[in-house]
C-alpha cells in the first residue's frame, strides 16, 4: 500500500460519528503510511540521519489529514499513530537483530525493509518489554508513555486524548518515567 | 524480576512519590520518614524511584524533562516579571516557545518588546538549540530582521529572548489591505530577499519563510520574524566528512515546503530561495503554486515534488524569475537570495533578467525522480554540501554509511521527546477510546461484515500484532482469517497464500518450526496455483522453509530447500539481486555448518565479490561477506587469512555502526577464536571478554545470540591456564544451550567437548571421557561416526583422554579409525587431522610402537607448523612428542634439536592441557637422557 488513502479524514469523522468499524479500517492505513514513511527514511542515506518517530508521525499526520481537520480528530490520529509507531520501532529493531544472527544465517524480508542501525544507549526492545510490564501494573501510565514518547504529544494533548487532567498526566508521567528508568536499568538483573 | 504491586500498594506508592518528588531534599527526607513510618519496603521503593528521577542517564533526561512540566505550571503569566521586563500579554505561540508582549518596567520609555520563552525546553539538546537561536539572533543586525535586544533565564531556569516588538501584519494581508500594485509588492519582496541574504551570509537558513513570519509595519518596512526553526550552519553542525547534520523537522507549513523539505533532504540556503519563490508567486498571482482541491496532503506533497507549477503568465521575465526560484533541483535555483533580489530589481529597472529560459522537463517529475537527492549549493565558502547516495542496499533497507554516530544517538534520543507545539485552536473535549484491543475485539464480533473486508482487516490486524511481538494475538487473528478464507473465500488463492505465509512467520517467531514448515509448504502449493511457479514469492517461501529446517537442525532438508530457492531466484531475478545474494550467503552457511567447508567457500566468495562490486559501495555488506568467509577459512584451518579478513571486517563494522552493535561483538568473537588458534592468547582473552560483556549487555546470558557464539572466552581462559574459570563458563553455556536448542544440536556437542578439554587440563580424565562421549554421541547420531569435522576434534580429544588413562590399545584403535575416515573427507593439511595424528602418535609412542608413531607425529608437526606457526604451544607440543619418540628410537640428535627449539615455548605456555608433555620435558632435563615418562 503505497498511496495515502484519501478516505482517512472521512474515516476519522465516521469514527467520531460513532461508526466503530471505521477505526478498524483506520488502523492499518495509519500503520501502513507510517511504515512507508519510515521505510523511505531508511532508504535514504543522509549524513547524520536519524529516525525520529515524532517527525514521522507528524509527517504522516500531514500526509493523511487535511489542514481543516479539527483538533479532536488530530488527537485521535495521534493516539492511533502512537501505537503504530511503537510497533514500527519494535519491528525494525527486531528484524535488524534477527538479520544479524550468528553463523551468517540471514533471512531478510525485503518488503519489510527497515533495518535501523540501533544507537548505543536506549534499546527499543527493552523499552517495549518494560512498557508491557508497566502496562500490567498501571495501564494508563503505559498508554501515556506511548502517547508522549511515540507520538510526541505534550501533556495537554495527552490529557485531551486520555480525558484526564493535565496535572494528573504530569504526575503519572513523572512516576512512569522513574519506574521505566529503573526497570530499564535493571533488565536482566534482579534488583529487589 | 521485580514483582508487580497490588493496586493498594501502587496507589500508596504513587501518592508518596508524587509529594516527595516535588520537595527539596531536606524537606523530602522528613516527609518520607513520616509518610513511610513502619513501612520500610515502601520507603525502599520510593527511594529507588527517586534515584531514577535524579539519575544522569540520558534516557531519563530526555524522557523526563521534555514533557515534564505542565505549561501552566512554569510559564510566565500576565504581570509576571522576567528580569527587568513585565509581561503584559501573550502574542502567540511560535516554533519553540510562547511569545509574550512585555514592557521594560524600569525604563522611562516603557518600550514594548516581544519575549519568547522556551516551551518546556528542558532537554539539553533543545535548550542548546534555543540558546543557539538566541546567539543567531544576536548576530543578526539588519533593519529588516526583528532584532534581539536581550536574553535571560526565568526563575525556573527556562531561557528566554527579548526581541524587538514588531507592530505589523503578515505580508500577504498587508499587500491585500493596501491594494499594492505589482511593482510595490516586488519592492517589498526585494527587501525581504535582501534580509534573507544577509542571514545567509551569517550562516543562517530560515527554513520557514511564510507570510506569518514576514511582517510589514505601518511604515511599509518588512521584518523577518521567528527564526525559531532556523538552522545555524556552524562548524559544530558539520560531521567529519564535511556534510551537514540534518534533523528531520516536523513540517510546519506544508504549503510552503520545498521539495527537499518534503522529502526530508538537506536544507540549505536554496530552500529559503524556494520559499521566497512560493511567496512571490502568491503575492503576484493571488494563488499558491501548488494546491490541491481535495483534503489530501499526500497529493500536495506529490505536487510539490513532481508537478510543474502553473505558468504564472504575468510577463515573460517575471515568469522566468518565478520559475527559477521554484526549480525542483536546488542547484538550478538562484544562487542566493541576493541574486534573486538583484534579478527582481533588474526587472523593475527594465533591464534584462538573468533568469534562465526554463525547459519544462526540468520541472517535471521525470527529472525529479531521475535526479538523486544531492543538494549542493555553491553559494559562499561557508555553505555546506550534503551529498546523498540512494544506494541499492544488498540487504534491503540497510543504510550504508552512518556518519556521526554519537550525534545520531543523542539526536535520536532527544528527538523523541521534542515537545510538540499545539496548533492554535483547541476544540472541545473528545471522547477517548481504547484503540487496538477494541478494534480486535470488534473484529471478533460476528456480523454482517463482508468477508472480503473482514478477512482484510484480520490479515492487517494479525500483521500488526505480529510485529508488535504479540505473536499469540497475531496467531488468533490470522487463524481466523485462514478459516474465513477456507470457508468463504476459497476462490482467492493469492490471498490465501498470503495469509498462510503470515501465519507461518508467526509460528516461526514462536519457534514452532514444524507448524511453520507445514504452513509454508501449503503457502507454496497454493501460491503455485495462484501465481504460477515462476514467482519470486515462491522462492522466498522456499528460503523460509529452509530457515525453519535450519532451526530444527535438519541440515540436509535445509540445504535442499535453499538450493531450490536459490535456483529459482537466480533464474527469476538474477544472481545479483539482493534476495538471491542473501540466499547465496545462506546456502554457504548451511553447507559450512555441515562441515562441507570447501563446497561452501565459492558461495561466500560470490557473495563477497558481489558486495564489493556494489555501486555505490555498501560497506556493511562487504563486512558481512568478509566475516562469513573468514569463518569458513577458520574452519578450514586457514587462520592467517581468516585473521586478516576479520580485522578488515572489524574496521568496516566499526566505521558503519555504533559501538555495542551486535555485529561488532560477533566479529570480535570470531576474531578471538582465530587469535587463539594463532596462539595470540592474551589478545584473544581480552577480545573475547569484551565480546561476552557486550553480548550479555545486549541480550542477557540466556539469549540464543549469546549461546550461538563460539565461546572463545572459555577457550581463551583455558589457554591462559585458568581452567577452573573456563569450566564455569562452559557449564553455564551448557545450561543455556540445553534450554535453547534441541538436544541433538551441534552446539551442545561442542560444549561437551569444551568441558572435556577443561577436565583434561585439570587431569580429571574420567569426567573428561564421559563428557567427550556425550558430545560424540550427539554428533554420531546426527551425522554418522567420523563424518563431521567437528567430530574429528572430539575424536582427537577422545584419543588424548584414553592415552592419559593409559588405555593405550583403545586409544590406538580409535585413532586409527578416525584417521582413516577423516583423511577421506577433510583436506589433507587440515589441523583436525593433525590433532588426531598427534594424539594417535602419542598413544603409539607411549605404547612403545615408535616406528609407527614417528611418521604420524612428523606429519602432525608439519601441519601445525604451517597452520599455527612455530610459536604456538600446540606446535611445540607436537615437537616435544616427536622428540620423545625419536629419543626412544635412539635418534638423540634430532630429538635434541627439537627440544632446543621448542622447550621454552612449551614451558612458557600456561595452558594446562600440555601438562604431560611438560612433565616429560622436565624429567628429560633432570635425567638428561632416555625417559619415556608416564
Amino acid at each position: 500500500m503505497n498511496e495515502p488513502d484519501p478516505q482517512i479524514t472521512q474515516l476519522l469523522l465516521a469514527w467520531r460519528g460513532g461508526d466503530s468499524t471505521a477505526l478498524d479500517s483506520l488502523m492499518p492505513l495509519v500503520y501502513e503510511q507510517l511504515r512507508v514513511l519510515a521505510s523511505r527514511y531508511m532508504r535514504r542515506e543522509r549524513a547524520g540521519h536519524t529516525l525520529r518517530p515524532t517527525a514521522l508521525v507528524n509527517e504522516a499526520y500531514l500526509k493523511l489529514l487535511s489542514t481543516e481537520v479539527r483538533f479532536e480528530d488530530r488527537m485521535h490520529f495521534f493516539a492511533v499513530a502512537s501505537i503504530a509507531m511503537r510497533r514500527i520501532l519494535v519491528e525494525s529493531a527486531r528484524s535488524y537483530r534477527s538479520a544479524k544472527r550468528g553463523s551468517g544465517a540471514e533471512k531478510v524480508e525485503l518488503d519489510d525493509a527497515m533495518l535501523v542501525s540501533e544507537p548505543a544507549g536506549i534499546d527499543v526492545l527493552d523499552l517495549d518489554t518494560a512498557l508491557n510490564r508497566l502496562a500490567q501494573q498501571d495501564a494508563r501510565k503505559a498508554r501515556l508513555i506511548e502517547l508522549t514518547y511515540f507520538a510526541g504529544l505534550n501533556a495537554d494533548e495527552a490529557s485531551a486524548v486520555m480525558e484526564i487532567s493535565t496535572a494528573t498526566v504530569n504526575r503519572d508521567l513523572k512516576l512512569a518515567r522513574a519506574w521505566l528508568q529503573r526497570e530499564l536499568a535493571g533488565i536482566g538483573r534482579s534488583v529487589e | 524480576m521485580r514483582t508487580l504491586l497490588t493496586s493498594e500498594e501502587w496507589q500508596r506508592l504513587q501518592s508518596v512519590f508524587d509529594v516527595a518528588a516535588d520537595l527539596e531534599p531536606d524537606k523530602r527526607n522528613r516527609y518520607l520518614e513520616e509518610a513511610c513510618q513502619g513501612d520500610s519496603t515502601l520507603r525502599l521503593r520510593v527511594d529507588s524511584l527517586l534515584l531514577s528521577v535524579q539519575g544522569e542517564n540520558t534516557f531519563m533526561d530526555a524522557l523526563g524533562q521534555g514533557v515534564a512540566e505542565s505549561l501552566m505550571a512554569v510559564m510566565p503569566e500576565n504581570g509576571d516579571r522576567l528580569g527587568s521586563y513585565e509581561i503584559t500579554g501573550i502574542i502567540g505561540r511560535g516554533g519553540m516557545g510562547v511569545v509574550y508582549r512585555a514592557i521594560r518596567a524600569d525604563d522611562e520609555y516603557r518600550k514594548t518588546v516581544a519575549i519568547k520563552v522556551a516551551l518546556g525546553l528542558l532537554t539539553p539538546d533543545l535548550r542548546e538549540r534555543f540558546l543557539r537561536e538566541r546567539q543567531i539572533l544576536a548576530n543578526l543586525d539588519h533593519p529588516n530582521i526583528a532584532r534581539l535586544l536581550d536574553g535571560g533565564t526565568t526563575s525556573e531556569g527556562i531561557p528566554f529572548v527579548v526581541m524587538e516588538f514588531v507592530a505589523g501584519i503578515p505580508i500577504d494581508d498587508y499587500c491585500e489591505q493596501h491594494g499594492l500594485t505589482r511593482q510595490a509588492r516586488i519592492e517589498l519582496m526585494i527587501q525581504v530577499a535582501r534580509a534573507v541574504d544577509y542571514a545567509h551570509r551569517h550562516l543562517v537558513v530560515h527554513r520557514d519563510l511564510k507570510p506569518d513570519n514576514i511582517f510589514v509595519t505601518e511604515g511599509g518596512e518588512t521584518k523577518l520574524l521567528d527564526f525559531g526553526i532556523a538552522k545555524a550552519l556552524g562548524p559544530e553542525d558539520t560531521a567529519l566528512n564535511g556534510s551537514v547534520t540534518v534533523d528531520a523537522q516536523r513540517l510546519l507549513t506544508p504549503d510552503y515546503a520545498s521539495p527537499e523539505q518534503v522529502r526530508g533532504g538537506a536544507i540549505t540556503t536554496a530552500t529559503d530561495v524556494y520559499q521566497l519563490g512560493v511567496l512571490l508567486y502568491e503575492l503576484l498571482t493571488g494563488k499558491r503554486p501548488f494546491r490541491t482541491s481535495g483534503t489530501n496532503l499526500g497529493e500536495l506533497e506529490r505536487a510539490i515534488c513532481e508537478q510543474a507549477p502553473p505558468k504564472p503568465n504575468l510577463n515573460a521575465d517575471l515568469d522566468r524569475i518565478l520559475l527559477q526560484t521554484l526549480e525542483k533541483d536546488p542547484q538550478r535555483r538562484y544562487v542566493s537570495a541576493g541574486a534573486l533580489a538583484d534579478d527582481l530589481q533588474r526587472y523593475l529597472d527594465g533591464y534584462p533578467v538573468l533568469a534562465r529560459t526554463p525547459s519544462w522537463s526540468y520541472l517535471t517529475a521525470k527529472f525529479a525522480r531521475r535526479h538523486r537527492f544531492g543538494v549542493a549549493t555553491a553559494v559562499t565558502l561557508v555553505l555546506l554540501l550534503a551529498g546523498f547516495g540512494v544506494g541499492m542496499s544488498i540487504l534491503a533497507g540497510r543504510a550504508a554509511q552512518q556518519a556521526r554516530i554519537a550525534n545520531q544517538t543523542t539526536n535520536f534520543l532527544l528527538g523523541l521527546f521534542q515537545a510538540n507545539d499545539p496548533e492554535k485552536g483547541r476544540g472541545d473535549k473528545i471522547t477517548a477510546r481504547e484503540l487496538l484491543d477494541k478494534g480486535a475485539a470488534q473484529l471478533d464480533r460476528t456480523g454482517d461484515q463482508d468477508p472480503v473486508v473482514k478477512v482484510g482487516l484480520l490479515d492487517s490486524m494479525g500483521e500488526i500484532f505480529n510485529t508488535l511481538g504479540e505473536s499469540d494475538k497475531a496467531r488468533q487473528m490470522l487463524e481466523q482469517a485462514l478459516s474465513l478464507r477456507r470457508a468463504r473465500l476459497s476462490g482467492d488463492q493469492a490471498g490465501l497464500s498470503g495469509t498462510l505465509a503470515r501465519l507461518a512467520d508467526t509460528e516461526t517467531s514462536l519457534s514452532h518450526y514444524d507448524e511453520a514448515i507445514a504452513l509454508n509448504q501449503e503457502a507454496v502449493k497454493v501460491g503455485r496455483n495462484a501465481f504460477g511457479d515462476n514467482d519470486e514469492r515462491i522462492a522466498l517461501r522456499l528460503a523460509q522453509i529452509s530457515t525453519d529446517n535450519f532451526e530444527l537442525d535438519h541440515p540436509e532438508l535445509s540445504e535442499s530447500y535453499e538450493r531450490q530457492a536459490l535456483a529459482l531466484s537466480s533464474r527469476l531475478v538474477g544472481r545479483h539481486d539482493p534476495r538471491t545474494l542473501a540466499m547465496i550467503a545462506d546456502f554457504g552457511t548451511i553447507l559450512d555448518l555441515q562441515g562441507k567447508m570447501l563446497e561452501a567457500e565459492p558461495y561466500y566468495e560470490e557473495y563477497l565479490s558481489a558486495a564489493r562490486a556494489l555501486s555505490p559501495p555498501n560497506l556493511p555488506a562487504v563486512g558481512d561477506g568478509l566475516l562469513w568467509i573468514a569463518m569458513n577459512h577458520y574452519r578450514q584451518g586457514r587462520f592467517i587469512q581468516a585473521e586478516q579478513e576479520l580485522r578488515n571486517s572489524d574496521a568496516i563494522f566499526k566505521q558503519s555502526y555504533a559501538e555495542g552493535h551486535p555485529i561488532i561483538a560477533k566479529n570480535r568473537d570470531v576474531l578471538a577464536l582465530v587469535l587463539l588458534a594463532r596462539g595470540k592468547v592474551d589478545e584473544a582473552l581480552q577480545l573475547s571478554k569484551e565480546a561476552v560483556d557486550a553480548d550479555e549487555k545486549l541480550y542477557g546470558p540466556t539469549h540464543r545470540e549469546t549461546a550461538f557464539s563460539e565461546d572463545p572466552f572459555g577457550l581463551a581462559l583455558l589457554a591462559s591456564g585458568r581452567s577452573d574459570e573456563a569450566r564455569q563458563v562452559f557449564v553455564a553455556d551448557l545450561n543455556a544451550r540445553t534450554v535453547l536448542f534441541p538436544p541433538t544440536h551441534i552446539q551442545i556437542a561442542k560444549t561437551w567437548m569444551f568441558l572435556a578439554m577443561t577436565d583434561i587440563a585439570r587431569s580429571n580424565f574420567e569426567s573428561a571421557a564421559e563428557e567427550c562421549r556425550k558430545g560424540l554421541l550427539i554428533l554420531d547420531r546426527t551425522f554418522g561416526p567420523h563424518m563431521h569435522p567437528q567430530q574429528a576434534e572430539l575424536d582427537a580429544v577422545m584419543v588424548e583422554i584414553l592415552t592419559a588413562q593409559h588405555r593405550l590399545k583403545e586409544a590406538e584403535e580409535y585413532g586409527a579409525e578416525a584417521d582413516a575416515k577423516f583423511r577421506q573427507s577433510l583436506p589433507t593439511e587440515n589441523p583436525r587431522i593433525a590433532a588426531i595424528d598427534s594424539a594417535w602418535g602419542w598413544a603409539l609412542t607411549k605404547d612403545g610402537k615408535l616406528d609407527a608413531a614417528a611418521p604420524l607425529l612428523r606429519q602432525a608437526l608439519a601441519i601445525d607448523q604451517r597452520t599455527f606457526g612455530d610459536e604456538a604451544a600446540r606446535t611445540a607440543r607436537d615437537a616435544i612428542r616427536l622428540a620423545a619418540c625419536l629419543q626412544g628410537s635412539g635418534k638423540s640428535s634430532e630429538a635434541d634439536a627439537l627440544i632446543q627449539k621448542y622447550r621454552s615455548i612449551l614451558l612458557a605456555s600456561p595452558d594446562e592441557t600440555y601438562h604431560m608433555e611438560r612433565v616429560w620435558l622436565t624429567a628429560h632435563n633432570l635425567h638428561g637422557g632416555n625417559l619415556l615418562g608416564n
